[in-house]
């Protein structure tokens, strides 16, 4: 993408009066779901290019984890690429990619001791179905490890509800978030896990009706702001959440849990 | 007499319930196209209906080609980017869109396109 623009001008927040570049700069963002990497459809972004959309708008840290990696099936390359940028940059929260259907538990107990705090995984890149045996040894895995789980719940993957139900009731103490919001089929899915306190649905790549769904039937503090980068962009997710939540009546202070504590509430 | 279009339909009805300006009122039809023409386009993608796709995707490009309103450069440059984007690999969509993951891909380009349509037209119904 060219040049970036200032989406500001265009925002709901200051036609309202509300000095949104001001608004910004003084709240805390921190972003649940971002990639750094090269994905095998050609998506790309760098540590350097990331940190500097970070900086431009305002982001203070993001969960960041490899991209769908070509020649790298068990994700060992791109963990421990993941894990280097964020011993050079403490902004970024390091997640690592596991396969299900690969030598994971390998993969696993090799990056157990290094500092990731969470585990991202996707059933549609790696074509696992959320009934799969081996996911539930994976989740079984990271709530013994406290680590974050953190699972693809947007475009492709279908009869979401029931699955994580299951999963964040057979796996009380594992913190799930839910990526996407699992938008494709939000209304049960808010009524099955909705007032977990185990589940937070983050709000990477949705759409604006999506978030007034979840600003209407959820708990504040059961959503956490994601951009979903690159295949998202970072002001867009940004002036969506803020314009949709005070379009919504939010107040500053559930603005500010959405952006910010609620994350910081399982990470560090 | 020519039949009206439904876009030329909505721009009377908005023109009868909301006091916009002309110059309003144009840019709020203006984003409603493109946020219809959108919506079509995810769908048929979502469908495998990849010529529909496209073709409700280069009414946009051609929508978004230029525009005399400066200030809706920014934006329309943007959205313009966005579908040139996935236009790109329009020859081998057909292809590309049998696997799910790039079908989610595209979706979510237009996804930004829809969101940054949305925005504007709410603070188009509140200036």
């Amino acid at each position: 993408m060219g040049k970036t623009m200032d989406l500001s001008q265009y925002s709901l927040a200051s036609t309202l009066g509300i000095p949104v570049k001001k608004l910004l700069s003084k709240l805390e963002i921190w972003d649940a779901h971002s990639h750094i990497g090269t994905d095998k459809d050609g998506h790309a972004i760098g540590p350097t290019a990331f940190l500097a959309q970070m900086k431009a708008n305002h982001v203070q840290r993001a969960v960041a984890f490899p991209l769908n990696t070509p020649d790298d099936p068990n994700f060992t390359k791109s963990n421990d690429q993941i894990i280097q940028i964020a011993k050079k940059h403490k902004e970024i929260i390091p997640f690592f990619r596991l396969d299900p259907k690969k030598e994971w538990e390998k993969e696993f107990d090799r990056v157990l001791d290094q500092e990731f705090q969470g585990i991202k995984l996707h059933p549609l890149s790696q074509n696992f179905p959320l009934n799969d045996p081996e996911f539930r040894k994976i989740c079984s895995r990271a709530q013994d490890a406290k680590l974050v789980l953190l699972i693809h719940l947007g475009f492709g993957v279908k009869n979401t509800a029931d699955h994580i139900f299951r999963i964040a009731t057979e796996f009380p103490k594992l913190r799930i978030i839910l990526g996407h919001a699992g938008f494709v089929d939000v209304e049960e899915v808010i009524k099955a896990v909705g007032d977990f306190e185990n589940v937070l649905f983050d709000t990477s790549g949705i759409r604006v009706f999506d978030i007034c769904e979840l600003f209407q039937h959820l708990d504040d503090r059961r959503i956490a702001f994601g951009s979903d980068v690159p295949y998202f962009t970072l002001d867009v997710a940004i002036y969506s959440l803020l314009d949709t939540a005070l379009l919504m009546g939010k107040s500053q202070k559930a603005i500010k849990r959405i952006f910010h504590d609620n994350l910081v509430r399982w990470l560090t | 007499m020519k039949k009206l279009s439904s876009f030329d339909v909505l721009g009377l009805r908005v023109r009868n319930m909301l006091p916009m300006t002309k110059r309003r009122r144009e840019r709020f039809l203006f984003y409603m196209r493109i946020y219809n023409h959108t919506v079509r386009a995810s769908a048929n993608f979502l469908n495998e209906n990849t010529k529909r796709g496209v073709y409700f995707l280069q009414i946009i490009k051609e929508l978004t080609e230029h525009t005399t309103d400066y200030i809706e450069e920014d934006l329309r440059k943007q959205i313009h980017e966005i579908v040139n984007k996935v236009l790109k690999d329009k020859n081998n969509i057909n292809q590309l869109i049998k696997k799910q993951d790039f079908q989610g891909r595209i979706n979510t380009q237009l996804l930004i396109i829809e969101n940054l349509c949305v925005l504007r037209l709410m603070k188009l119904l509140v200036e």
